[in-house]
């Protein structure tokens, strides 16, 4: 579902909106895809009346951000 | 996002099908696409088409309309959506009502979008909207190829057009009065936060709050499950030992057993040979040597009475054979004299009738002599009747001696003697002679066997080594039961520690998970902390501009400004006085309400046609003029404008009649109660 390799997998956001996104996401330690990924879940089962399957989505979001945990390290190292 | 074309079929008002062509160039001046029509020629429902053929029925009522599906609103939207299938096409029987919208994107992907909205045979919608998506890859009109899922139609649409925002681009003049009516810093409110994404970004932060404290309190768990599966492994080691322990002792008594086992059968070799080989009961011995004694002692009864009453049969066969021969003539004999001897009355009555004082006399009669003569005559004749004696009798009865009993009993030993025969008796004589022997043998078990005492001991010995080695596998068979039970218990201990770690395992993912999610959590915090100021701005300075640019040179409100926190507009007078909202004209808010949404439409940077709905209804001449100079033509890459010929009217059009693209008429005939597309506005 992911990217390992920083690459966006979805453009929910705006360019601008993403450059604040991936900046506070590498200092919080966490993939700013990956984060994108749940904004654009969250987006799609939002106003319905059934938020069907978002938590699952988001444990899968999860598992591979902490599958992936280049981008915690490298936090850590940059702060 | 290019609205290309719109195909309407049976659609509220459009009998039939109708195709409307929309398509604007994705830049240059020429940004408007002018459709007129008098009220009730169908503007709205074109309007309602295009918005409920981009999100669907649901979405349109909920966002765009603000009807939350209770009560009155519940009925309105009923009695809509129950006017969605054209009158006349539900009389000729048809039963859906269809929109189709033709898309392109920035990167000139082509998209068809068709929603069906199924009817019943009374007109009632049936509550079930058929979506199809389909990349058309061209420009063209057919969708037909790669079709999705429903799902994934929804999804894709949604990125395409959320929802959420959707009416801050598809709004008529009854919004902007509402809005103008309404408080518009709810409305600025609720529009950031909706075109921020931040409700979403609020329900992802919830979202994470969940999971983090879902894994927390598995992550917290640990620490109990840790002390649980101590506990079950110090079980574990207690069955561990019992278990080796039962099996030390099944080894045991395995052992024993087979110590016993050799005894027993040791005993047996001991007793063997203490009965020379036999392996007997000197007792038994004793008995079957008396019993086979007896067995003697009736065979040669036997062959003695078979001697002594069978004493003929030592006699030649032939004489045997002669004497049965000679009885039986002799019998033959007796029945002929018999024979005879029953006749003779009759012989001396036929005399007596020929020669007797009674009988008639020849004449002359006879003399005694003549008499006499022919009497011995006929003696002589009747005798020769039975001569001479049939053959086989005998010519004399030298056994007379015997009664008819006697020779009968004589007779049937004769039988039996040449029935009996010579190999019988070497029969009888063979099987005694068996028994002899095998007497002879007991005989010589009994002599080894000796007294008897050491045999009676070792028999007594393997009784109770026998009485134990049961009683030890009987305890080997139990220790093995308990063996294995606890070998189940073993294993079962050990499915509950492996799952035990296994969950420690996921416990221990649970609490780097939930560190994620804290960071996610963190991460959308400043993200909203970010982005909130900044929209904040570029809100503002949209709305600033726009609202300037739209307003009169009398209007008081000179500048606007946000609420750092909840948005609120603050109108500010040219001396930087906070000026009231609620002190404008219904003309001023209205102008506010439109660049408020021109606003939150830039702010939101999606890229979608605008389509407006009888934009100028109540402003006046001035407002109007600004509005048809200054934000349709800056609306979006995309405006369709829907207008009266009173609100569009020469003047305006001319205003904006370089920035026109295309431009059509809607023309309701109240006979057939049809809407029909003409191209080309009002003619002026």
């Amino acid at each position: 579902m992911g990217s390992a390799d920083g690459k966006r997998i979805v453009r929910y956001l705006p360019d601008d909106d993403w450059a604040v996104l991936a900046r506070v996401c590498k200092e919080a330690g966490v993939r700013p895809e990956v984060v994108e990924q749940m904004i654009a879940a969250e987006g799609k089962v939002f106003g319905m009346g059934r938020r069907h399957g978002i938590h699952e989505t988001l444990e899968t979001l999860l598992a591979e951000a902490l599958n992936d945990g280049s981008t915690r390290q490298d936090a850590e190292s940059d702060q | 996002m290019i609205l290309q074309q719109i195909r309407l079929e049976n659609f509220r008002s459009y009998f039939g099908t109708h195709t409307i062509d929309l398509a604007t160039k994705a830049s240059g001046p020429k940004n408007i696409v002018m459709i007129g029509g008098l009220n009730g020629a169908g503007k709205t429902s074109l309007h309602q088409a295009i918005v409920m053929g981009l999100v669907g029925e649901q979405a349109y009522f909920t966002f765009v309309r603000d009807l939350d599906r209770k009560g009155d609103a519940r009925q309105t939207i009923d009695r809509e959506l129950n006017s969605l299938l054209n009158r006349e096409a539900a009389a000729a029987g048809e039963r859906e009502a269809r929109v189709t919208l033709f898309l392109s994107d920035n990167d000139g992907e082509q998209l068809a979008v068709q929603r069906t909205w199924a009817f019943d045979a009374r007109g009632v919608y049936r509550g079930k909207e058929e979506l199809v998506v389909a990349r058309t890859g061209t420009a063209s009109s057919s969708a037909t190829d790669d079709e999705m899922t429903h799902k994934h139609f929804e999804d894709m649409l949604k990125s395409y057009v959320p929802p959420e925002v959707a009416k801050f681009f598809f709004f008529d003049g009854e919004d902007i009065q509402r809005i103008a009516r309404d408080n518009p810093g709810t409305a600025v409110g609720d529009g950031v936060d909706l075109l921020l994404g931040f409700h979403i970004l609020d329900g992802l932060a919830s979202d994470m709050d969940f999971l983090h404290e879902r894994y927390r309190k598995e992550a917290h768990k640990r620490s109990q499950q840790e002390i649980e599966l101590d506990k079950l492994r110090v079980v574990e080691k207690e069955l561990v030992t019992q278990r080796r322990q039962f099996e030390d002792e099944q080894q045991e008594l395995e052992e024993r057993v087979a110590a016993l086992r050799e005894e027993s059968r040791r005993l047996v070799e001991e007793l063997r040979e203490a009965v020379g080989g036999s392996g007997r009961d000197p007792r038994l011995v004793q008995d079957e040597l008396d019993q086979v004694n007896r067995e003697i002692q009736r065979a040669r009864d036997s062959i003695q009475a078979a001697v002594d009453q069978r004493i003929v049969s030592a006699l030649p066969g032939d004489l045997v054979h002669r004497l049965a021969r000679q009885l039986d003539a002799e019998d033959a004999r007796s029945q002929w004299e018999e024979g005879k001897r029953r006749v003779e009355p009759r012989r001396d009555r036929l005399i007596q009738q020929i020669f007797g004082e009674d009988a008639p006399q020849p004449t002359p009669p006879l003399d005694a002599a003549q008499s006499a003569f022919l009497q011995r005559r006929v003696c002589v004749e009747w005798d020769n009747l039975f001569n001479p004696p049939p053959a086989g009798i005998a010519t004399e009865r030298r056994h007379a001696y015997l009664s008819d009993e006697e020779r009968n009993q004589v007779r049937g030993r004769c039988a039996e003697v040449l029935r009996f025969g010579v190999l019988d008796l070497n029969r009888m004589i063979g099987e005694l002679d068996t028994l002899q022997r095998r007497a002879t043998d007991l005989r010589v078990t009994l002599d080894r066997i000796g007294d008897g005492e050491r045999a009676a001991k070792l028999v007594a010995q393997k009784g109770r080594i026998d009485k134990e080695l049961g009683e030890a596998e009987s305890d080997w068979a139990a220790k093995k039961r308990q063996s294995a039970a606890v070998a189940v218990d073993l294993k079962d201990l050990r499915k509950q520690i492996s799952n035990k770690e296994e969950e420690l395992d996921r416990s221990g993912a649970s609490a780097d998970r939930a560190d994620v999610a804290r960071r996610v959590r963190r991460a959308v915090e400043r993200y909203k902390e970010e982005l909130r100021p900044r929209k904040r701005d570029e809100l503002a300075r949209h709305l600033g501009d726009m609202y300037r640019h739209l307003a009169r040179k009398e209007d008081v409100v000179q500048r606007i400004e946000l609420d750092e926190r909840s948005f609120s507009p603050r109108l500010l007078d040219r001396r930087g006085n906070s000026i009231s909202l609620d002190s404008q004209s219904a003309g001023e808010r209205e102008i506010y309400a439109l660049a408020l949404l021109w606003a939150l439409a830039q702010t939101s940077k999606r890229d979608l046609p605008v389509v407006i709905d009888t934009p100028l209804a109540r402003l006046d001449s001035a407002h109007r003029s600004n509005i048809v100079k200054h934000y349709l033509p800056e609306a979006g890459r995309q405006v369709i404008v829907l207008s009266t010929d009173t609100e569009i009217d020469r003047h305006y059009h001319e205003l904006i009649e370089d920035h026109i693209a295309k431009s059509f008429r809607l023309e309701f005939n109240p006979l057939t109660e049809r809407t029909t597309v003409a191209d080309g506005y009002f003619k002026f």
